[in-house]
C-alpha cells in the first residue's frame, strides 16, 4: 500500500513537470566535512572549551591519536609513548583535561603536557565526565567483549575502584559512559540496558526498560537527560525528572553519540552515517541529512559556532583505521 | 493483499494519466526461470568460478570440526550441516538438531539474552562436560535448524520490495498487521525473526554460538566480491517519511571479530573458508517448484480464498524478477498458540516471520521450533494475525484441506521428502559394504533388513511417541559416519552425570542421563546441576553388532584375569549383569544382546517406550507422554534388531600392504592385543575379527571421575572393539580422542606399559602400527 503512494507521488510530480526543490527555512544547516581524517585512524570522542580548541581522541587499536581543532587545521598532539587507543575526553579548562582510554589508560593535559596516570585497572576505559578536576569519574570494561566493569573515581589527585551495589540487571561487564549535572547527580550507563545514578552518596540502578547496551548520554539540566544506544538499531531513553521514556527508533541505525543544548532538542549520531535529531518529547526523529556517508559516526558535540561528529570505519576491524570529522552550524532553536 | 496493492496502484497511475479503460490487474514482474535448481544445487545463473566456489563452500559446511580446529570451548555441534542437512546440505534438519533459546525477562519488562549470546550451548570441552543454564533464565524456546535454499535471493531485495506489504497498524482492517524487523537501518529478512540483515553475520553467528569457531568480519573486499555484493560503502541507507528507509543490495555484516579461550589461535576459520561458506549459501538455488495438478491448482486456489496469502504473499519484487517464495518476511504477531518470549530487536516474543513456503515439503518438522510434524499440523497451530486463514482452513473440507497441503508441498522439493534423511529410494549396498548386509539377503530376510533400515532411519514424530526428553529422533540420528549405522561426531555424544563421593558413585533419582532437547519447547531436560560429574559418552559405530552379539560369553569369559594371574598388569573382568548375563555392548559392557540393545537405545535415547519383555530389563514401558504405550511395536523392534544385527562389520582394506602387515606385528608384540584380542568365536566356531575382549578394563587416568554403571567402575570401560576404525573418529567413551594416536596417547592404569611400548616405537613403527589400525 504505501509503495502505491510513494509511485503516486512519483507520477504526479512527473505529470506537473514541477523540478522545483526549492528551500526548506526550517532546513537546519548543512553539514561539511571539518577536515580530512582519513589517515587519523578511527575517531571517537569529540569535546573542547571553546569552538577554536576541540579535543578529538581515537587512533588505531594500538596507537592512540588526539587531533586539537581549531576550526581549521586539527594538529596531532604530543602523546606519551605506547599510548593505545584513546576513547573519550572531558575538561574543566583548556589546562585540566582529561582523556581516557583502552587498557585503561588515563591522561592528563596541564596546559603544557600529559600525565599518565595511575587507574590500577587494564580494561578499557570508555567514558570520563567530572563535576570539578577532583571529582572525576571514568567508566570502562571490555566493550563488546567480555570483561570487568570498572567504575573509577578521582579524588585527591588518585583514582580508585568503586563498586556498584548488586545489580538486578544480569551480566553487565562494562559501563560505556558517564555523565552528570552536579557531584551529586551522576549517571552511568552500559552494557545490557545498564543505567546506575550517583545522588552524592551512592549508586542505585534504575531499570529503564531496555536491555540493549546504552552508550552514551548528555542533558541540559537534572530533568532534561537523553541516553542513546543500540548495536543494531537506534535506542533512546529519557528522563524528565520524573520518569524513564525508552523507546526504540528503528529504522534508524545503532547511535553512539549524543549532545543537547535547547532542552528539546536531542542531537544523535551513529552507525552507517547516520545523523538525526530527535524530540525530546516526542521522541520523533528527523535525520539530519548527510547522504552518501556509510562509516559511523561516534560522538558529537556542540558549541557556539555549531555541531562537530567525528567517527569512522569501525567495522573495518583489520584495518586501515580511517576517520571521519564533519560539522555544521547550529540553528536557533537547536 | 496483493489484489488490493494492485487496485490502488492503478489508481496512482489514473491520477497521471487520467485514462480509466486501463486493465486493472497489477501484473509483477515475470518469475525467471534460471533461480530454480533440485534442492542443494546452485543458481543456474552462477559463473564458472562461483561453481568452484560453490563446492569449495559445502565442503566447508559438511566439514568436522575438531578441538583442534576450533571446536569449543562449548559447543551444540561440530559442522554447519549437522543443522541444515534435510533433505541435503543447505536444508533443515530433523528434531535432534533442535536447539535452544534463552533470555532473562526483567521487571521493566526487558529482554536480557543468556547463554552464549542468547543460544543454551550444550558441550564443554573442559570442566563439568554440561553447560549449566545461566542464572537467571526465565524463557526458554526450541529453535528448529532453517533451511537456506534461495536466501542469496532474499538478499537481493530491497527494503521497499518488503515494505510494500507492511501494514503495521492494519489499516485496511483485514486482521493481519505485518511489521519489519531492522537492522542497522536495513529491513530484517533472515531467522525465525527476520532479525538479521546480512548472510554473513547469520553465518559468522551460529559457528561461533554453535561450534565456538571464532572468525573475523570479511574485509570490504572480499564483502564486494560475495554473489551478493555487501561491502559497507556499497550500500546506501537513507531514512524517508514514506518507507522508513531505503537500503539496496546485501548490507555489510556487524560485529567484531569473535574470540574465544580454547587456546587455538583466532581467527579459527581463515576469511577463505568464511567466504566461501558465505558464497555457498548465497548461491543455493531457489527450490524448483512442480507443475501443478488438477488437485494442487484447487489447493492453490483455496489458499487464497482462505487467506494465507496476506503473510504468505507469493512473490516479492527482486532485480531478477518477481521470486516466489512465499512469504512478506515481516513479522506477524502469531498469539500466544506460538509465542516464544524471545525477543529480536523489533520483533516481540510473539511476533514472527512470515516463514518462506518454497521448498517446503522435504523440511519438516515445521514451525519455529519444530513442534508440527506434519503441513497439516503446522497450519492448524497458528493462532494471532492468522486465526482467520487457520480457522477457514479448519473449516473447509478434508479434500480441501488436503489440497491445500498438495498445492504447499508442490513448492519444491518434494521429490526429496522422505520419513528420515535416507534419500528415497535409497538402495541397499552390497553385501559387505558399509551400511549393506553381511551376507546376501533375500525375499524375507532382505525385506526385513529394509523395514529395519527405515525404522532405524526415519525421524520419529511426536505423535509416535517422540520423548518427553530425547537426546536422538531417530537411531540414525546419531549413527551415521561414515554411514547409517556408524558412529556420531562429539555434537551428537550422550551426557550421562551423578554423584561421586570419596570414589563411590550415586546415580541421581531419575537415572544418569541428561537429555538434550525436550518435546515441550520450553522446556530444558532436567539435570540435577549440582552433580559432581557430568561424562560424555561418544556414539558408537554398530557395524558387525550381530557378530559380537553371537559370541558366545564362555568365550568372553575365557580371557578374564580379575587378579591378573599371569602378571601381565592386565586384568580384565566380565560385566556379570544381576540376572547372571554377561554384558557386551555398550561402553560399560552394560547390555547383554542386540535386542536389548534396541530396546534400550529407543527408549533412552528417544523416549519410546517398548512393549513388556518378561525376560529383559532393558527400556521403558511407560513414560510422561500422551502417546499410548508401547510406542513402538515388538515387530518393529524386531525389525529395527534384524537390520544392526545384519549390518556387515567394516570391510577391512589394505590388509596385505607391508606396512599394514608389520603394524599388526607390533600391535601384537607392543602388547595390545592383551585387551584388543584379534578374534574372539561366536557359538558357531566362526572367529569374530573384532580386536576386543569385550571385558572391563581400568584405563583411565589417575584421580579420574566418571559414571559407574553396574560392575563397571568409574574407571571402568569395555574395551572398544577397533573394526571400522579409520571411520569412527572421534575416539574414547568420550569422543575426547580426535585421532588414533591420541586415543593410544590416553590409554593408562591397566594400559600403562603398552602404552609406553608405542611411546618408545620409533616414528617409522608407530606409522606402521597405525597403517594397520586403519586397515581395520
Amino acid at each position: 500500500m504505501k509503495r502505491t503512494t510513494l509511485l503516486a507521488a512519483a507520477l504526479l510530480v512527473a505529470c506537473n513537470g514541477s523540478g522545483d526543490d526549492g528551500g526548506d527555512d526550517d532546513t537546519p544547516p548543512a553539514w561539511t566535512e571539518a577536515f580530512d581524517a582519513e589517515n587519523d585512524g578511527w575517531l571517537l570522542s569529540v569535546w573542547g572549551v571553546a569552538p577554536n580548541d576541540l579535543w578529538i581522541a581515537g587512533g588505531q587499536p594500538d596507537a592512540g591519536r588526539l587531533l586539537r581543532y581549531d576550526g581549521t587545521a586539527a594538529t596531532p598532539a604530543d602523546l606519551p609513548a605506547e599510548t593505545p587507543l584513546l576513547n573519550w575526553s572531558y575538561g574543566f579548562a583548556a589546562d585540566d583535561v582529561f582523556v581516557v582510554g583502552n587498557e585503561g589508560t588515563i591522561l592528563h593535559w596541564d596546559g603544557s603536557a600529559f600525565t599518565v596516570e595511575s587507574s590500577s585497572t587494564t580494561q578499557n576505559l570508555w567514558g570520563v565526565w567530572g563535576a570539578s578536576s577532583d571529582d572525576v569519574w571514568a567508566v570502562g570494561g571490555n566493550g563488546r567483549q567480555e570483561g570487568d566493569l570498572t567504575l573509577l573515581r578521582r579524588q585527591n589527585g588518585v583514582w580508585s575502584h568503586v563498586a556498584l551495589p548488586e545489580l538486578e540487571r544480569p551480566r553487565v561487564n562494562a559501563l560505556f559512559k558517564v555523565w552528570g549535572t552536579s557531584a551529586n547527580n551522576v549517571y552511568a550507563v552500559g552494557q545490557r540496558g545498564t543505567v546506575v545514578h550517583f545522588d552524592g552518596t551512592e549508586w542505585t540502578e534504575a531499570l529503564v526498560g531496555t536491555s540493549e547496551d546504552l552508550i552514551a548520554l548528555w542533558g541540559t539540566s537534572a530533568d532534561r537527560i537523553a541516553i542513546v544506544g543500540g548495536r543494531n538499531n537506534g535506542q533512546i531513553v529519557t528522563w524528565d525528572g520524573s520518569n524513564w521514556n525508552y523507546q526504540s527508533l528503528a529504522p534508524l541505525p545503532g547511535l553512539n553519540g549524543v549532545w543537547m543544548r535547547d532542552p528539546d532538542v536531542i542531537h544523535v549520531v551513529g552507525v552507517s552515517g547516520t545523523l538525526a535529531k530527535v524530540d525530546f518529547t516526542s521522541l520523533e526523529t528527523t535525520e539530519d541529512g548527510l547522504s552518501g556517508e556509510a562509516r559511523d559516526f561516534h560522538a558529537v558535540y556542540g558549541h557556539s559556532e555549531g555541531l562537530t561528529t567525528v567517527g569512522g570505519n569501525f567495522l573495518q576491524v583489520q584495518g586501515p583505521y580511517r576517520g571521519i570529522a564533519y560539522e555544521r552550524g547550529l540553528a536557533a532553536d537547536e | 493483499m496483493k489484489k488490493t496493492v494492485g487496485v490502488l496502484m492503478l489508481t496512482a497511475a489514473f491520477a497521471c494519466t487520467g485514462d480509466d479503460d486501463g486493465d486493472d490487474t497489477y501484473v509483477p514482474p515475470p518469475i525467471p526461470s534460471n533461480i530454480f535448481a533440485p534442492m542443494g544445487e546452485i543458481v543456474p545463473f552462477a559463473t564458472a568460478e562461483q561453481r568452484e566456489i560453490f563446492e569449495r563452500g559445502k565442503e566447508v559446511a559438511e566439514r568436522r570440526i575438531t578441538p583442534e580446529m576450533g571446536l569449543g570451548p562449548d559447543f551444540n555441534v561440530t559442522f554447519c550441516a549437522s543443522c541444515h542437512e534435510k533433505p541435503v546440505t543447505g536444508g533443515s534438519a530433523p528434531r535432534y538438531r533442535n536447539f535452544l533459546l534463552v533470555g532473562q525477562e526483567l521487571s521493566d519488562g526487558s529482554f536480557t539474552a543468556t547463554g552464549k549470546n542468547g543460544v543454551q550451548t550444550q558441550f564443554e570441552l573442559e570442566g563439568p562436560s554440561r553447560v549449566p543454564t545461566a542464572e537467571g533464565t526465565n524463557v526458554i524456546a526450541t529453535r528448529n535448524g532453517i533451511p537456506f535454499f534461495g536466501v542469496g535471493l532474499l538478499a537481493e531485495l530491497t527494503n521497499e520490495a518488503i515494505l510494500v506489504n507492511a501494514d503495521p497498524d492494519d489499516a485496511d482492517g483485514d486482521g493481519i498487521s505485518g511489521r519489519p524487523n531492522y537492522d542497522r537501518g536495513f529491513v530484517g529478512r533472515f531467522g525465525r525473526k527476520s532479525q538479521t540483515v546480512s548472510i554473513e553475520g547469520f553465518i559468522r553467528g551460529p559457528l561461533f554460538n554453535h561450534l565456538g569457531v571464532t572468525t573475523v568480519p570479511l574485509s570490504e573486499e572480499r564483502k564486494a566480491a560475495l554473489p551478493v555484493p555487501s561491502a559497507a560503502d556499497s550500500n546506501v541507507r537513507a531514512l524517508t517519511a514514506e518507507y522508513g528507509t531505503t537500503g539496496h543490495g546485501q548490507a555489510a555484516a556487524p560485529d567484531e571479530p569473535t574470540v574465544d579461550e580454547d587456546g587455538v589461535i583466532d581467527p579459527e576459520m581463515s576469511e577463505q573458508d568464511l567466504f566461501d561458506l558465505i558464497a555457498f549459501a548465497m548461491l543455493l538455488a531457489a527450490p524448483a517448484p512442480d507443475a501443478l495438478d488438477d488437485a494442487g491448482e484447487r489447493g492453490e486456489r483455496a489458499f487464497m480464498d482462505m487467506g494465507c496469502d496476506g503473510c504468505h504473499v507469493p512473490t516479492l519484487v527482486s532485480p531478477r524478477g518477481s521470486i516466489p517464495v512465499y512469504s512478506d518476511l515481516l513479522l506477524h504477531d502469531m498469539g500466544p498458540e506460538l509465542a516464544d518470549g524471545i525477543r529480536m530487536k523489533e520483533a516481540t516474543g510473539s511476533e514472527f516471520r512470515t516463514q518462506p513456503l518454497w521448498g517446503l515439503a522435504p523440511t519438516g518438522p515445521f514451525l519455529h521450533d519444530g513442534r508440527a510434524d506434519t503441513i497439516d499440523d503446522a497450519i492448524r497451530m497458528h493462532g494471532g494475525e492468522a486465526t482467520a486463514a487457520r480457522d477457514a482452513y479448519l473449516a473447509a473440507t478434508e479434500g480441501t484441506r488436503g489440497e491445500v497441503v498438495t498445492f504447499l508441498e508442490a513448492l519444491g522439493g518434494k521429490s526429496k521428502k522422505t520419513d528420515g534423511l535416507l534419500p528415497p529410494n535409497a538402495p541397499v549396498p552390497a553385501p559387505g559394504e558399509y551400511g549393506g548386509p553381511a551376507a546376501a539377503l533375500t525375499g524375507a530376510d532382505a525385506e526385513q533388513f529394509v523395514r529395519g533400515r527405515k525404522i532405524f532411519d526415519d525421524d520419529t514424530k511426536l505423535g509416535a511417541g517422540l520423548g518427553p526428553t530425547f537426546n536422538g529422533d531417530s537411531c540414525r540420528a546419531c549413527h551415521f559416519d561414515p554411514v547409517i549405522g556408524g558412529s556420531g561426531p562429539l555434537g551428537l555424544n550422550v551426557m550421562r552425570h551423578g554423584y561421586v563421593d570419596n570414589g563411590v558413585f550415586t546415580p541421581p533419582a531419575n537415572g544418569t542421563m541428561a537429555h538434550k532437547i525436550a518435546s515441550d519447547p520450553e522446556q530444558r531436560p532436567p539435570a540435577e546441576e549440582q552433580a559432581s560429574v557430568f561424562e560424555m559418552r561418544q556414539t558408537p559405530p554398530l557395524f558387525g553388532l550381530g557378530m559380537i552379539d553371537r559370541i558366545s560369553e564362555v568365550n568372553i569369559i575365557g580371557n578374564e584375569d580379575p587378579m591378573d594371574v599371569d602378571g601381565d598388569g592386565i586384568r580384565g573382568i566380565a560385566h556379570v549383569l544381576p540376572d547372571g548375563r554377561i554384558g557386551r555392548l555398550g561402553w560399560k559392557a552394560n547390555v547383554p544382546s542386540l535386542a536389548e540393545f534396541s530396546r534400550d537405545a529407543t527408549s533412552n535415547e528417544i523416549g519410546l517406550t517398548v512393549p513388556e519383555d518378561a525376560t529383559s530389563p532393558f527400556g521403558f514401558l511407560t513414560d510422561e507422554d500422551d502417546v499410548a504405550d508401547p510406542e513402538i511395536t515388538q515387530p518393529e523392534l524386531d525389525d529395527l534388531t534384524f537390520f544392526m544385527e545384519n549390518l556387515a562389520p567394516p570391510p577391512r582394506v589394505n590388509a596385505t600392504d607391508a606396512a599394514v602387515v608389520r603394524g599388526e606385528m607390533l600391535f601384537d608384540s607392543v602388547g595390545c592385543t592383551g585387551c584388543h584380542i584379534p578374534t574372539l568365536q561366536d557359538e558357531d566356531g566362526n572367529d569374530v575379527p573384532l580386536y576386543s575382549d569385550l571385558l572391563l578394563h581400568d584405563v583411565a587416568p589417575p584421580n579420574a571421575v566418571g559414571i559407574a554403571d553396574g560392575m563397571a567402575s568409574i574407571r571402568h570401560f569395555r574395551t572398544s572393539p577397533l573394526w571400522g576404525l579409520r571411520d569412527t573418529a572421534p575416539y574414547l567413551h568420550d569422543g575426547s580422542a580426535t585421532t588414533i594416536e591420541q586415543a593410544i596417547a590416553a590409554h593408562e592404569a591397566e594400559a600403562d606399559a603398552v602404552r609406553m611400548n608405542v611411546e618408545m616405537l620409533s616414528a617409522q613403527e608407530r606409522a606402521d602400527l597405525l597403517a594397520f589400525l586403519e586397515s581395520l
